[in-house]
């Protein structure tokens, strides 16, 4: 019965069109610049009613909610099995939580109903479009409200760093543009350094990556610039000489950016020395230019 | 008509400047042309000041007209002093922990297209200065890095 590769059901319109990319990233910023161990909640939105909260452990994201997303949760765990879970499952599980106290999603697991892998994208999901929605709600004016509190119980295997929900949030606006992505990322980092790969997405201010390969290095901000840097240094390497490009950039420590553009995706590469430099700069040149 | 002698020259002021003047033209010149003579399948090789967004020199194997000249000149500010390279620069040092000392991050840009191959190297004595070498895309980058890394110190001394 436990399916973990089954994708989510469709996300509902009006939460893609919801999205503000400026204003989630600034959210996702705010949380990435808490402190490592920071626990509690933000609730965004008028103090007097927040439009929803973001709940962290950590410094991880473990849960986001926002108002109109009642049932979705449910809903996103019902299919993560094939064929979707009955209702009557879920609810008898959920009276069993209610009893417990035990949080719903850990219980399917621990049931063996839903996979550790369907809840963690159940709940990436959930969170993803919870994002989504507040980030119509965020004020520049009004930042979100920190309310720290010491009680731990979320599970840290169902938790996310602020750059894996910024690349669900994106994938959602990508749709099929997003598949593939990473593996083609992959095959020029071979194993070392960094990347991500972004789609140019028409209505956006900001270009936001739909997937990324990280070593730790980069966060939601260095993603937010790289794509920046990246459309605006093929554009100007297009002005010069037309046609599929590559610029590669090196800093005098060996470290470098390289971006190049395939199929409508814009991909860039930080390789941390001059061997990942050569191997990636020759791996990457193939790949603009195979067709 | 009277010409006046190579020895007097110096007693004509504008000539004199001139005179002054022109072993640097020369120099760089001369610099240029070693450049694209020792890389690999080099069609043009020039210097720019990112301060002035001039282009102090180039040689060429063809007449390139002198809006495309200038359109590299221009673009070479904007690939190494461009508002997002600055703020990719200041990020990246903040994450790795480096000092923001001023010093630029990015040394070499390369741009591959379909024909051509650009290499542009901020100067080591003066990072306003790059070195822009144009190859054909069929020469072997390792040789090309090799070679334009070579000929940056001669090129920046001739100015």
């Amino acid at each position: 019965m436990v399916v973990s590769c089954i994708p989510p059901p469709n996300v509902r319109n009006e939460i893609v069109d919801a999205l503000d990319a400026q204003a989630a990233v600034g959210l996702l910023e705010e949380i990435e610049q808490l402190p490592g161990g920071a626990t509690g909640a933000l609730l965004v939105g008028p103090p007097h009613e927040p439009a929803g909260s973001v709940f962290i452990e950590n410094g991880r994201v473990c849960w986001a909610v926002a108002q109109g997303m009642q049932r979705r949760l449910t809903d996103l765990l019902r299919h993560q099995t094939e064929p979707p879970l009955e209702p009557l499952v879920v609810e008898e599980v959920y009276r069993a939580c209610l009893q417990s106290g035990s949080l719903l999603g850990e219980e399917l697991v621990r049931r063996g109903i839903v996979s550790a892998d369907g809840l963690r994208r159940a709940l990436r999901q959930h969170t993803s479009e919870a994002m989504m929605l507040l980030s119509r709600s965020r004020n520049e004016q009004v930042p979100p409200a920190w309310v720290a509190h010491r009680r731990q119980r979320y599970d840290a295997r169902f938790t996310f760093e602020p750059g894996e929900l910024l690349v669900t949030i994106a994938m959602q606006r990508a749709g099929n543009r997003a598949v593939g992505a990473h593996a083609q990322l992959d095959a020029v980092l071979n194993g070392s350094g960094a990347g991500a790969v972004f789609a140019r997405t028409a209505g956006l201010a900001i270009t936001l990556p739909i997937a990324t390969r990280d070593d730790g290095t980069i966060g939601v901000r260095l993603a937010v610039e790289l794509g920046r840097w990246a459309m605006s240094a093929l554009d100007l390497a297009n002005a010069i000489s037309p046609g599929q490009k590559l610029v590669a950039a090196s800093t005098p420590s060996g470290a470098s950016f390289m971006t190049w553009e395939r199929d409508n995706l814009v991909f860039v590469a930080l390789c941390p020395d001059r061997m990942a430099f050569a191997r990636s700069l020759a791996k990457s040149f193939a790949h603009t230019i195979e067709k | 008509m009277l010409l006046p002698r190579n020895d007097d020259v110096t007693l004509i002021p504008s000539l004199a400047d001139e005179h002054q003047e022109r072993p640097n033209f020369m120099t760089l010149d001369i610099a240029l042309a070693n450049v694209q003579r020792s890389v690999p399948e080099c069609v043009a090789a020039g210097l720019v000041d990112m301060k002035t967004g001039m282009l102090l020199g180039v040689k060429t194997v063809d007449n390139h007209p002198q809006e495309v000249l200038d359109l590299v000149a221009a673009a070479t500010g904007d690939m190494f002093q461009g508002s997002n390279v600055s703020v990719i620069e200041k990020t990246f040092k903040q994450l790795r922990g480096v000092k923001d000392d001023g010093h630029h991050y990015f040394q070499e840009i390369i741009v591959l297209s379909d024909n051509l191959l650009h290499v542009f190297q901020r100067g080591k004595r003066n990072e306003d200065m790059v070195l822009v070498t144009v190859c054909r895309v069929s020469a072997n980058l390792g040789m090309v890095l090799t070679k334009t890394r070579g000929a940056l110190a001669a090129v920046e001394s001739a100015v």
